[in-house]
């Protein structure tokens, strides 16, 4: 293996899988308050286990998507996409460091081109047309 | 009745109000003063959010894996002034202290800010303000820090001469 891949292979592992891990395990904590924590409280408490299960795969494979995506659009993972059309994109210098907002948010990717199930922790925050003070 | 000051007694700095930790003793004025002295240097060192702010611990980013910028750092797409290395940002062990979830942060701005640009309105500061503190608090943090963290990350954007916000981010 080359140094290369070897440091694309702890980048990934840390910034990516060890992140998602430590996000999901704060969502335990009691004193956690984020719409996924409270929904896996919720569940852990009335579901059966597994159905608290089918609750908790979206979540955590966003969770795991969402840091990738930060890890691109922070710079930390420098990774080029080629398109179908042959052209080549820097995802971090192209997206703008939103993908991961564009993949999380109520009218992102996950509602746009998912065919499996997620929660929407964000359509309450829709139809606001006037955010302005 | 002095209170014991501490980081979140609510002991005001210039007026101890009643809280529930307190107790009667006769101080004279220099003992008061050096037992207020004692208890805010024990509360500034036991709390990384100081006292006067109690925001979150904000650092400049400085790079990769810096944490998450306050304000988004693509609403200052080539303004006069924005450095995002030197922006304030959360830093990823302040987000896990503060028991914040990232993603919900993040979801909840892209969300807000693509509502905001529907209405072909310019983004002012104020409007930044709002949405990146309730953003802070959908994703977990009390609205007191977000409100308080949002405006010194604001705060120190101004000081270093940007003139406001160049575009409303995830508007394209």
């Amino acid at each position: 293996m080359t140094p290369e891949i070897e440091e694309f292979a702890r980048t990934l592992v840390r910034f990516v899988r060890d992140a998602a891990v430590q996000s999901g395990d704060r969502a335990l904590l009691p004193t956690a308050r984020s719409p996924v924590a409270k929904r896996w409280a919720k569940a852990a408490n009335e579901e059966a286990p597994t159905d608290l299960a089918r609750v908790l795969i979206p979540d955590v494979v966003d969770e795991t998507i969402f840091y990738l995506l930060q890890a691109i659009d922070q710079g930390s993972l420098r990774i080029a996409y080629a398109a179908a059309n042959g052209k080549v994109v820097d995802l971090t210098a192209e997206g703008l460091g939103e993908l991961s907002g564009w993949f999380m948010g109520s009218d992102g990717w996950r509602a746009k081109y998912s065919k499996e199930r997620f929660t929407d922790d964000f359509s309450d925050l829709r139809g606001r047309h006037s955010s302005a003070p | 009745m002095v209170c014991a000051l501490g980081a979140h007694s609510g002991c005001g700095l210039f007026g101890p109000q009643s809280m529930g930790i307190e107790f009667d003793i006769a101080l004279g004025a220099g003992a008061l003063r050096q037992l207020a002295k004692a208890a805010l240097r024990k509360a500034l060192i036991k709390s990384p959010t100081s006292i006067t702010s109690r925001g979150a611990a904000l650092k400049p980013y400085g790079g990769p894996g810096g944490g998450h910028h306050i304000p988004a750092k693509s609403a200052f797409s080539g303004a006069r002034g924005y450095d995002a290395k030197a922006a304030l940002a959360i830093p990823p062990e302040e987000l896990g202290k503060l028991g914040v979830t990232h993603s919900t942060v993040t979801g909840a701005q892209q969300t807000l800010y693509r509502e905001f640009a529907k209405t072909g309105k310019q983004l002012t500061w104020e409007v930044v303000e709002t949405i990146e503190t309730e953003s802070l608090v959908r994703g977990g943090l009390d609205p007191d820090t977000a409100r308080a963290t949002v405006k010194q990350a604001i705060d120190a954007l101004k000081k270093a001469g940007v003139p406001g916000p160049t575009r409303v981010p995830w508007s394209d």
